[in-house]
């Protein structure tokens, strides 16, 4: 009697019946013809099941200890146009908000402020980020001319930005369907033949400190912009780093910002495992299975230098990495000068492309 | 009575020499005469700018070039119609009356490319083809009138191609002039992706914020390991496409005969 075992096609996903008669696999339905071994592997894959990645809450490093104002020295401003909340030393006048530039902040009694665990301290002062802003500046084609001499700096702060770190090890299991093309001829006709692989990876991959940031005050795209920040020359947090600067509170917990942690991880384990499939012409994957391992989450203070110009009465906000130097921040068009360019360079590619045309 | 005579006498002869002026300056412009519209399928405006393009190649390259359309063929073939008609005209340049004439007979639907003395030469078989191929779509259209004028153009291109370079034959063969149309529309195409690739560069000048996707910089050094590398085959499936045949392997130049005045002639003709 013939073992009947039921496979699905991996083709056109019809149910394919093994006879051991014609010892054979072949789809009726799309007459595919399939070694056994291959359909069983095929089997086995698809078994596997779907799991979704999930922190099991917030938790973090080290003990959840609050930002203790221990010589009175510290004080905590409220804006009252967007309601950010930062942290400064006494000494320092806060005159406006840096998230805002409004000048209405109200000083408060510092309270239920996280201590964080790690801190970088600044690195660059107010003046070489004024250079990096003229500089930041130069060589933009369609910057409007007058945007260099009439942008005027309202405000220049030196903010401890809140960040959440993540630590993940992510196990990964990814599923694509691939293929391989090779064409030949004959006299009389032209072949293409397609043969289809199922490719599959496993394994793991480990992310220390992954920043998010725990303000909504601040822009997320903002401080992503100025990524990455060495953490080798981080320190444990002392209220002392703070003289001259401003502290932001974070206002979204650890929990709250770790999707995008998440997302990024996931996307970085993809891809990692993804360039170790080669030789195929195609690759698409069917499933992808990314299990993220939650390791600690620490609290740190990372250096942003908010620097706020106005032109034209429109505020544009620029930030830069207070340890790298590095410097963002969009800036506005000149339309005039993008249209020129435009017809510009549409009439000398056009001009040039029908000259190339009377060649044939 | 004297007078009278007299008086008669010279009008004879005034007669006799304004005839005689006459069909001589008819047999002239007979032959100056580049375009013959018996079936009057032409507008007087088509046929004076044929007739200034093909005088101009006739001048220039001393090959004639002769349209003649007519309700009938009285009969014969268009070809020994088209033969009988240049050669009594006196159309050709040289011993071998050099030239070719364009024949569309309009009563039978029939069409026929006649060649003369050296332009046998240069309109070789694989010329004949591509010019009737060309030609013979647009009179099947009834769009006479850029027949016409396509038969100057390529009469003028082959004649030139001729005279100058080598004739266009299977080993050096015509490629249509791309049109005014395509090449601005090439022109344009190019414009634009470049004009937009520059924008896009300068634009993204000014723009330095962006979100980040991945975490790649986060990576722990070392941590990344692969444990398990599968790759199973399960299927292959093959598809054919018949190949195009290119069509070819003649050797190229043409065949040609004599005419009752013993010069060659070649040609090509066909309905439409």
């Amino acid at each position: 009697m013939a073992d009947v075992l039921e496979y699905k096609c991996p083709c056109c996903a019809g149910a394919i019946t093994f006879d051991s008669q014609a010892q054979k696999m072949k789809c009726p339905y799309c007459d595919t013809e399939f070694e056994i071994e291959s359909l069983k592997e095929f089997e086995e894959e698809r078994m596997e099941e779907d799991h979704d990645p999930q922190w099991d809450g917030e938790n973090v490093w080290q003990t959840q200890e609050e930002l203790e104002d221990e010589d009175g020295t510290l004080v905590s401003y409220t804006c009252e146009s967007c309601g950010g909340e930062i942290v400064a030393d006494r000494n320092m006048a806060a005159s406006s908000c840096p998230f805002c530039a409004n000048p209405v902040i109200i000083p408060r009694k510092l309270s239920g402020a996280l201590r964080p665990d790690l801190v970088i301290p600044f690195k660059l002062d107010a003046k070489q980020a004024k250079e990096q802003l003229r500089s930041h500046l130069k060589g933009k084609v369609l910057l409007p001319s007058l945007f260099r001499s009439e942008n005027r700096l309202e405000e220049i702060r030196g903010v401890y930005v809140p960040f959440w770190l993540y630590d993940c090890d992510a196990r990964a299991e990814l599923r694509c369907r691939a293929t391989r093309v090779r064409c030949w001829n004959t006299d009389d006709y032209s072949y293409t033949e397609t043969r289809h692989y199922l490719v599959s990876r496993g394994g793991e991959l480990g992310f220390d400190f992954v920043p998010v940031d725990g303000s909504t005050k601040m822009d997320d795209a903002l401080m992503q912009s100025i990524e990455p920040f060495d953490y080798t020359e981080a320190v444990d947090f002392q209220t002392a780093y703070l003289a001259g600067y401003l502290a932001d509170k974070y206002d979204q917990s650890a929990a709250e910002c770790a999707p995008c942690a998440n997302a990024r991880m996931r996307q970085s384990t993809v891809d990692s495992f993804m360039r170790t499939i080669s030789g195929y012409a195609t690759c698409i994957p069917e499933h992808t299975d990314i299990r993220l391992k939650q390791g600690k989450i620490t609290y740190a203070l990372l250096p942003v230098w908010v620097l706020h110009t106005r032109y034209r009465g429109k505020l544009y906000t620029f930030a830069m990495n207070g340890q790298t130097g590095k410097f963002v921040g969009n800036l506005p068009v000149d339309k005039g000068k993008a249209a020129i360019a435009a017809a510009g360079s549409f009439a000398a590619a056009a001009a040039l492309a029908f000259l190339v045309t009377m060649l044939f | 009575m004297v007078q009278k005579k007299r008086t008669s006498l010279l009008l004879c002869l005034i007669c006799a020499m304004c005839m005689i002026l006459s069909f001589t300056v008819s047999v002239r412009a007979d032959a100056q005469r580049k375009v013959i519209d018996e079936a009057q399928i032409l507008s007087e405006e088509q046929e004076k700018e044929l007739q200034e393009q093909l005088s101009a190649v006739a001048q220039t390259y001393q090959y004639d070039a002769v349209i003649l359309t007519v309700d009938s063929c009285e009969g014969k073939s268009t070809q020994q119609f088209a033969e009988d008609y240049y050669l009594s005209q006196g159309y050709g340049f040289g011993e071998e009356n050099d030239g070719i004439m364009m024949l569309v007979s309009m009563g039978d639907r029939q069409y026929y490319f006649a060649t003369f003395g050296n332009a046998t030469d240069i309109f070789t078989a694989y010329g004949l083809e591509r010019m009737d191929e060309l030609v013979s779509e647009k009179l099947s259209d009834g769009a006479y009138g850029k027949a016409f004028s396509l038969f100057a153009d390529l009469t003028e291109e082959f004649v030139k191609e001729g005279v100058t370079q080598e004739p266009y034959d299977v080993d050096h063969t015509y490629r249509q002039k791309m049109s005014l149309g395509t090449r601005l529309a090439i022109a344009a195409v190019a414009g634009l992706i470049v004009a937009g690739s520059v924008l896009y560069v300068l634009f993204g000048q000014l723009r330095s914020v962006g979100v980040r996707d991945a975490a790649q910089e986060y990576v722990r050094e070392g941590s990344f390991r692969v444990t398990r590398k599968r790759d199973v085959y399960l299927y292959r499936t093959v598809s054919r496409v018949r190949r195009e045949k290119p069509s070819g392997g003649e050797g190229g130049g043409g065949a040609t005969h004599q005419t009752s005045s013993g010069g060659r002639a070649g040609g090509r003709g066909g309905s439409f």
